[in-house]
């Protein structure tokens, strides 16, 4: 599971369990008997008990691992600068000769080799 | 039940009851308790971290049997050399009397080395210059991996066995920082077994574009150096031998081309990676004086020795990334800051140097997938 469906799923479960909450509050049933300070409490008491139930699943969960990237190689012309992108293999470095370019021929090297970006970009900081 | 029933009284709540009686219980438990249930709490993270340790520490081991047994095609089976090998350790020297520590530091790295890369041609007798390189960087790697796991399962059973809180405190408050050190050296597992650039390998990448098509030299050991023209003046380009993983020996590679090749650059310029701070941009590039250049420190020493010997102003170029990125695999935002590096190399040649003059430029760091 990655590290944003992870931090999604607690959210989830806290706004089920608001929903959960809200939907017996807006019961008619709840609401006759939301006069008896006892009905409230015990349904305060379950609300709280689901809350502390569901802190102590997140704080047992297991660490998130790092998400898996693709090695990605950048071919580029050392004649007209076109480049291409391939999956890394082993024994590609930098800068190793191959291949010809597809458009006029030139000899291609190997510019890059970089993991391929994977979601979002971070917010930049407001200070 | 009829006896709850009679405590919740006439018409009460069982069950408001029950809540209570919970919440009191839960309320005295942790006010008897409190310190132990957090400590149970810590310890359980710090278990479960373990786990993922050694997990990580098992897969290093796998990752690095399985590269040798496919590079270095041993006609024995390896498993019980590379386990010792992840057993090795450096003792360094006494620094009581600090007083010419730093050549018998060097002297005891360069035996470390030897004997390193000795264990490992024994280990891959097939492999390769280039693949003995990485291969023994892998098994670094793994080796920094089991010393990891071993030092938090130590401080966590001590912690255990003694009751010692503050110990396992310590340990669970710097768990997180261990974990990022922990998965950096995994990414390196992975990126020494294939060969590809990590980040520290920024200087090197710097000096192979500097010397793209031009003959390049062997001096020193793992160091080679070329020469170019950079803005009209002649610049001696310096890197650590790839695209094996190298870091060389910058400092007697610069000490060598002044002293016994006798040239004369009017400045030397170090290229490094180097870490930045929390919140600034991996790739960003800064530039100041001094030698750039991190390690145990005896390099430093022998750039700044001969540096202050020759009177040659000693400049740095630093392109910024985290601990994390400097052994994991180069990312993009390094290759970008990789060309805003020779940049700022030429306007400190323009600023600091004549036409005609000649210009010393080291490119420092590991040079794994990074050729000449």
């Amino acid at each position: 599971m990655s590290v944003n469906s992870r931090h999604n799923l607690g959210w989830l479960l806290l706004l089920l369990l608001i929903l959960v909450f809200l939907f017996v509050l807006g019961s008619p049933e709840a609401l006759e008997k939301l006069g008896e300070e006892r009905f409230f409490s015990t349904a305060l008491g379950i609300f709280g008990l689901l809350l502390i139930l569901l802190f102590f699943l997140k704080l047992v969960s297991q660490p998130s691992a790092p998400p898996k990237q693709r090695i990605l190689t950048v071919l580029r012309c050392e004649r007209c600068d076109v480049t291409s992108v391939r999956e890394f293999k082993r024994g590609d470095y930098i800068p190793k000769r191959e291949g010809k370019c597809p458009s006029c021929e030139g000899e291609m090297y190997i510019e890059a080799i970089y993991p391929e970006e994977l979601g979002k970009k971070k917010k930049p900081l407001p200070f | 039940m009829p006896f709850l029933q009679h405590l919740a009284g006439e018409g009460g709540n069982l069950w408001s009851l029950v809540f209570q009686l919970f919440f009191i219980a839960f309320i005295i438990a942790y006010f008897l308790y409190g310190q132990r249930i957090q400590i149970a709490i810590w310890n359980r993270d710090i278990e479960r971290n373990l786990r993922r340790l050694k997990f990580l520490r098992d897969r290093a081991r796998e990752t690095a049997i399985k590269a040798v047994k496919e590079i270095g095609k041993p006609e024995e089976d390896p498993v019980p050399s590379i386990d010792r090998f992840l057993e090795t350790f450096f003792i360094q020297p006494v620094d009581m009397d600090p007083a010419g520590i730093v050549w018998k530091l060097d002297r005891l790295l360069d035996v470390r080395d030897l004997s390193m890369k000795d264990a490992v041609r024994r280990i891959a007798p097939k492999a390769s210059d280039t693949e003995l390189n990485n291969l023994e960087n892998l098994l670094e790697a793994a080796l920094d991996l089991n010393l990891i796991y071993r030092i938090v399962r130590h401080y966590y059973l001590m912690g255990k066995r003694t009751n010692a809180y503050i110990i396992t405190a310590q340990l669970h408050m710097m768990l997180p920082l261990i974990m990022d050190i922990a998965y950096a050296y995994d990414g390196a597992v992975k990126a020494f077994a294939e060969g590809q650039p990590i980040g520290d390998g920024a200087g090197p990448l710097l000096a192979c574009k500097l010397l793209a098509g031009k003959k390049v030299e062997k001096i020193e050991k793992d160091m080679v150096f070329g020469e170019t023209e950079l803005e009209g003046r002649h610049v001696i380009v310096l890197k650590a031998e790839g695209p094996g993983g190298n870091v060389g020996k910058p400092g007697e590679a610069i000490e060598k081309l002044i002293d016994t090749y006798g040239y004369r650059p009017a400045i030397i310029v170090m290229v490094d990676a180097a870490q930045k701070f929390e919140g600034e941009d991996t790739g960003d590039v800064a530039d100041g004086v001094g030698a750039a250049i991190g390690g145990i420190g005896t390099e430093k020493y022998r750039i700044e020795e001969v540096a202050h010997k020759h009177k040659i102003p000693l400049y740095a170029v630093i392109i910024k990334e985290s601990l994390r990125e400097a052994i994991a695999p180069m990312k993009k935002e390094i290759y970008e800051g990789v060309d805003k590096a020779i940049e700022t190399v030429k306007k400190i040649i323009r600023e600091k140097t004549r036409e005609g003059d000649l210009v010393l430029i080291a490119g420092i760091g590991n040079t794994i997938g990074i050729a000449q």
